[in-house]
């Protein structure tokens, strides 16, 4: 291998290159910072007293569950892992018990919503961002973004309503007001109101779904339904306790009709408990598949309590049983650690697996678990890290056998960094069995290893170092950009797909092309970026072959951009014609792919009309990036057109984005003008590019 | 050099021109621009609107705007004809002009290809024709309906009851009326005129009570009237057009007033020399030359969810005056039905509640230049596969440093 790289040293612009170094490795810094600030919950631990740690076996059990989420079988981990998303906003929070730091992930949040509601509570769950939303209801936070817990909002109000009760009957309110007068009659602050009072009522969904398991009715004797109902006496299950669900669950609708005519205050406040109940049984996680193999839908336990009560049960036995053992669970938690705990959430797990597996649904439970738990991206990201640091220190130690040695270091951690990407796309692509790309998050991960891919078979090509870091640097970026979304979009990302979109060969074909188009707009784009900031730095020793040699990397990828942006967005055209009717609509997606196909034409008739040199290439292919941007999210955000499934609101990312691009964009008109009004025998001559 | 000009004819000075780089490039920058205000324009006027704004052949110009119609940029021609103008430079300079030989064989074959799918576009824009076919399951139809067309049918009521074949006042006479013009259609088969006029392109049929009466110099007829309504810009299909009728006999005199809305299913009714007779304000009818026979629609969505995970339709094609050429279909999501320049499309299907027929809609395109631009996506895929594999070779071998006048160590 050589390791002849091009940014030639000249010893009297050593400073300048350690100069260079150092600002790169900065703004490396500030964007891991920038990333860190979403993935990294504040650094505020909260205080929860008596708190203790589910044990790492009850976490592994939990994880693998089956849920029916939607539209499909996933583990519980993954359900957990995108509600805790929603809430919270990021996967892991801190709480001091007893002097100990103790980390809580998804699943132990959702272990502690189902088994532990008074820990739960004082858990710092929702994530704020605006606390002035919550001045109204006397819900006081120290800093404008906070993290509270449901007993903050709780403790707000008066003494007349607490700040829950307060919050919601607002929400209420505003959400009537939509509905009658349109989505424009509420301000940003009402419209944030809104979803912040269903994030708490959705939270309170969850949690009391299984206060049904958790025993502690109010007390009733038994024997006062007799007066009303004689028979409902020999109905209940007597093995089980009166204070338990399931002693009365064989009859409870019985039981509710006689409490309501009993009329008494104890009655009344019994009746009222079973009714809330099994209300909110509802609203748990779908864990109880269907008794029929006909059917698909899979049960939460309060659906399917109540197709028990209206007799609609092929097997009502059967869950009876699974009642009771969710039932036993809820009693053993009071012990979260202990051996029996363990051996039943096991075997629940178990029996959920097998039953699952009996209607072949759930075969890849196993590998989703361990696709979140590998986290090949957050690898992918550190080696990609790593190969751009030690690149940077190999753009001052390049000669000799440490330049040689720095050099294969560099190539050795690209490379792993680039297995790790690419066996995350491949791990994503058997669980979820469609191609690479199939929704907005996908692109993000595929787009990140195009770049590499591409830019690393361009080293190999040309061997010059300056790829590798460029690569590394893009690695970095989308990488993090891919946690950025979804944090912030916490919608699980392998949910089936609709109908129209539901085509493998239109997703093989289209799909991917078109996002390798948008690949090549952006490695272009940010190779005429590094261009333009070398050059007006000023650091190589041979900056005409420099020149040459960026300027025709960055026209062929523009070639590049432009074949698979032209067939994707031809076979996009074709894939409309068969499911819309029209090949053509001029919907913002397809217009999208259609500015980066002309902007690449412009590019290359500009050339070839011999208006657009070296310089004209650069500046045209870093604002052919936003172009891209454009095309691939901004056209989202308009929330118009057919390709409604690919909505998205306020990426902000995006605007970072445009705002690089039109600095890079001015860097180069700066770098270029000193060069034009440089004395003309050191000035450049203008690369030769092969004519087309 | 002077001479030399002087021997070129301005005939070809003007193939000159028309072939060069320069109307080219101007014409891809224009439509970029044009493109890239047709997209964000949308967020404000919608789809529909902004495809008329720009990309009509009648739109000459245009004048980007913004959300609240301020001007925030030149006008601009119209995107079509700018597409014409490039379409004409690719064929006088990419194709006629260029130089021509194996070496350019890539470049000469993809533009002629998207020559082909601009031509392909102008075929289709000229004489593609579109509509909705919606069939309950167990029932036939040979006609669709133009969603964004909308014509009068008048017809007699035979003894029984039922519609005689009707006559028709077509959407093209209506819809060049304002609030203020009238229309005079009359029919051989009837002998009363029909005098349209009020006509409002978007509007609601109101009822007039005394808590909420017809605004002043509203006319209100058998207690209705029509209100002109706000333009619903991210769904075309929901503006409804209404107008009022006057059945007028043969001596100019009035039989019946109406008003016709036509977000109403139902005829208005009015008498004439003892016969009765209906009048409908709907969706134009497109007849087909053939039956479609739906047997069964069905479809399932993903379980727990809305969201559709497949839909499928089962219908025969029934042909011919004596209905024996018959042939199956399955319609599904991304697979049409296609025969004889014909395309029926699943746009969409009613799941039916317990007790009724669910029904299955499709979207009917006639369109001869359907598959013509598949033809040219694998001719110009071709066509740049070749030019730019021959580039990337030549890139290569050109990139590499020049190990023996570096005065680094080479190291391998």
């Amino acid at each position: 291998m050589s390791a002849n790289p091009l940014p030639n040293p000249d010893p009297e612009s050593k400073a300048l290159r350690w100069g260079l170094a150092i600002f790169f490795l900065l703004v490396l810094f500030a964007l891991i910072a920038f990333g860190i600030r979403g993935v990294i919950p504040p650094t505020d631990v909260r205080e929860v007293d008596a708190y203790s740690p589910w044990s790492e076996e009850v976490v592994e059990a939990a994880s693998a569950i089956p849920v029916q989420d939607g539209g499909r079988i996933k583990p519980l981990a993954t359900f957990a892992r995108f509600k805790m998303l929603t809430f919270h906003g990021s996967l892991t929070m801190k709480v001091k018990s007893g002097g100990t730091v103790h980390k809580i992930g998804p699943v132990e949040w959702l272990l502690d919503c189902m088994f532990r509601p008074e820990l739960v509570d004082n858990l710092p769950v929702f994530r704020l961002d605006d606390s002035d939303i919550l001045k109204p209801f006397g819900i006081e936070t120290k800093d404008r973004r906070a993290r509270l817990s449901f007993k903050d909002i709780e403790n707000g109000g008066d003494a007349d309503e607490d700040g829950f009760q307060k919050l919601i009957n607002r929400g209420r309110d505003l959400l009537q007001q939509r509905e009658e007068l349109g989505e424009d009659s509420l301000s940003p602050n009402e419209k944030k109101t809104v979803e912040f009072a269903q994030l708490v009522l959705n939270y309170t969904g969850i949690r009391d779904s299984f206060d049904i398991l958790r025993g502690g009715l109010p007390e009733l004797d038994p024997k006062q339904l007799a007066y009303v109902d004689e028979a409902v006496l020999e109905m209940l299950d007597k093995v089980s306790d009166p204070s338990r669900f399931s002693y009365w669950m064989p009859v409870v609708d019985r039981v509710i009709a006689s409490t309501r005519r009993l009329e008494t205050p104890e009655a009344r406040e019994f009746e009222y408990e079973l009714n809330r109940q099994l209300t909110f049984a509802k609203y748990g996680p779908v864990i109880l598949p269907p008794q029929s193999k006909d059917e698909e839908e899979w049960t939460s336990l309060g659906n399917g309590m109540e197709k028990f009560l209206q007799g609609k049960l092929e097997e009502p036995t059967a869950m009876m049983k699974d009642f009771k053992a969710l039932e036993d669970l809820g009693e053993l938690s009071k012990k979260p650690n202990s051996e029996d705990f363990l051996k039943s959430l096991t075997a629940f797990k178990d029996d959920l697996r097998e039953r699952a597996g009996s209607r072949d649904e759930g075969e890849k439970i196993d590998s989703e678990v361990s696709y979140y738990e590998r986290n090949h991206f957050m690898h992918a990201l550190i080696w990609f890290i790593a190969a751009f640091v030690v690149s940077a220190i190999g753009w001052i130690v390049r000669e000799g056998k440490a330049g040689r040695i720095v050099g294969w270091i560099t190539s050795i951690l690209y490379v792993t960094g680039s297995a790790y990407l690419l066996a995350g796309i491949v791990h994503r692509f058997i669980i979820t069995g469609r191609p690479p790309v199939s929704n907005l998050y996908d692109t993000i991960p595929f787009i990140s290893a195009g770049a590499v891919i591409v830019l690393g078979i361009s080293e190999l090509l040309t061997r010059r170092r300056i790829l590798l870091s460029v690569g590394a640097a893009l690695g970095v970026m989308g990488l993090f950009f891919a946690f950025r979304f979804e944090l912030g979009d916490a919608q699980d990302n392998m949910d089936p797909l609709r109908a129209v979109l539901d085509s493998n060969y239109w997703l093989a074909t289209h799909v991917v092309t078109v996002t390798i188009g948008y690949c090549g707009g952006l490695v272009a784009c940010f190779l005429s970026m590094v261009y333009v900031f070398l050059a007006l730095a000023g650091v190589m020793k041979d900056p005409k072959a420099f020149h040459r040699f960026m300027t025709r990397a960055v026209y062929g990828i523009t070639c590049f951009t432009l074949l698979f942006a032209l067939v994707g967005t031809v076979l996009g055209g074709i894939w409309a014609n068969d499911s819309w009717g029209r090949f053509w609509g001029w919907d913002p997606k397809e217009n999208g792919a259609l500015l980066i196909v002309l902007w690449c034409l412009i590019i290359l008739h500009c050339r070839l009309a011999g208006w657009m040199k070296g310089w004209g290439l650069h500046l045209m292919s870093i604002l052919g990036g936003s172009v891209v941007v454009f095309s691939w999210w901004g056209v989202n955000m308009l929330e118009v057109g057919l390709h409604s499934y690919g909505f998205i609101k306020g990426a902000s990312t995006v605007y970072y984005f445009y705002f690089a691009t039109l600095i890079a964009f001015l860097v180069g008109v700066v770098a270029w003008a000193i060069e034009k009004f440089q004395p003309k025998q050191s000035r450049q001559t203008s690369p030769v590019i092969p004519k087309v | 050099m002077s001479d030399s000009k002087k021997e070129i004819s301005l005939g070809k000075r003007v193939f000159r021109i028309l072939s060069g780089y320069e109307i080219a490039v101007v014409c891809l920058s224009l439509l970029f621009i044009l493109t890239f205000f047709g997209t964000i324009e949308q967020k404000w006027f919608g789809l529909w609107s902004t495809i008329h704004k720009y990309f009509d052949i009648k739109s000459l110009y245009v004048l980007p705007t913004r959300g609240d119609g301020k001007p925030i940029f030149f006008p601009l021609p119209g995107a079509y004809w700018v597409i014409v103008v490039l379409g004409i430079n690719m064929l006088c300079g990419a194709i006629i002009r260029a130089r021509k030989g194996w070496k350019k064989f890539g470049v000469l074959l993809s533009h002629c290809a998207i020559l082909f799918m601009l031509f392909a576009g102008a075929v289709s824009s000229v004489t593609k024709e579109e509509g909705h076919m919606r069939i309950l399951q167990g029932e036939k139809s040979d006609y669709a309906q133009k969603l964004f067309k909308h014509e009068i049918e008048i017809f007699k009521y035979d003894e029984n009851g039922d519609r005689e074949p009707p006559a028709i006042v077509r959407s093209k006479h209506i819809k060049s009326l304002g609030p203020k013009k009238k229309l005079n259609a009359t029919f051989e088969k009837f002998d009363f005129t029909l005098q349209v006029d009020h006509f409002l392109p978007v509007a609601e049929l109101a009822l007039a009570s005394p808590s909420s009466p017809a605004p002043d110099g509203v006319e209100v007829v058998d207690g209705f009237f029509l209100v002109e309504t706000e333009k619903n810009i991210q769904q075309e299909e929901a503006n409804l057009p209404g107008c009022y009728v006057t059945v007028k006999d043969e001596s100019g005199g009035t039989i019946q007033r109406l008003v016709l809305w036509a977000g109403n299913p139902y005829p208005v009714s009015f008498t004439h020399g003892g016969q009765r007779y209906g009048v409908t304000y709907l969706m134009e009818v497109w007849p087909m030359p053939f039956m479609v026979d739906l047997h069964r629609t069905f479809g399932e969505d993903h379980p727990g969810t809305n969201i559709p995970r497949w839909f499928q339709s089962d219908i025969t094609k029934i042909d011919g005056d004596d209905g024996e050429q018959r042939e199956d279909y399955k319609i599904v999501m991304n697979e049409p039905a296609r025969h004889g320049g014909y395309t029926l499309y699943q746009a969409g299907y009613t799941k039916a509640a317990e007790g009724e027929t669910p029904s299955s809609t499709f979207a009917v395109v006639k369109n001869p230049s359907d598959k013509w631009p598949e033809y040219a996506l694998y001719a110009s895929t071709i066509g740049l596969l070749i030019h730019f594999i021959t580039m990337l070779f030549r890139f290569a071998g050109g990139s590499r440093p020049k190990k023996l006048k570096t005065t680094e160590p080479s190291v391998s």
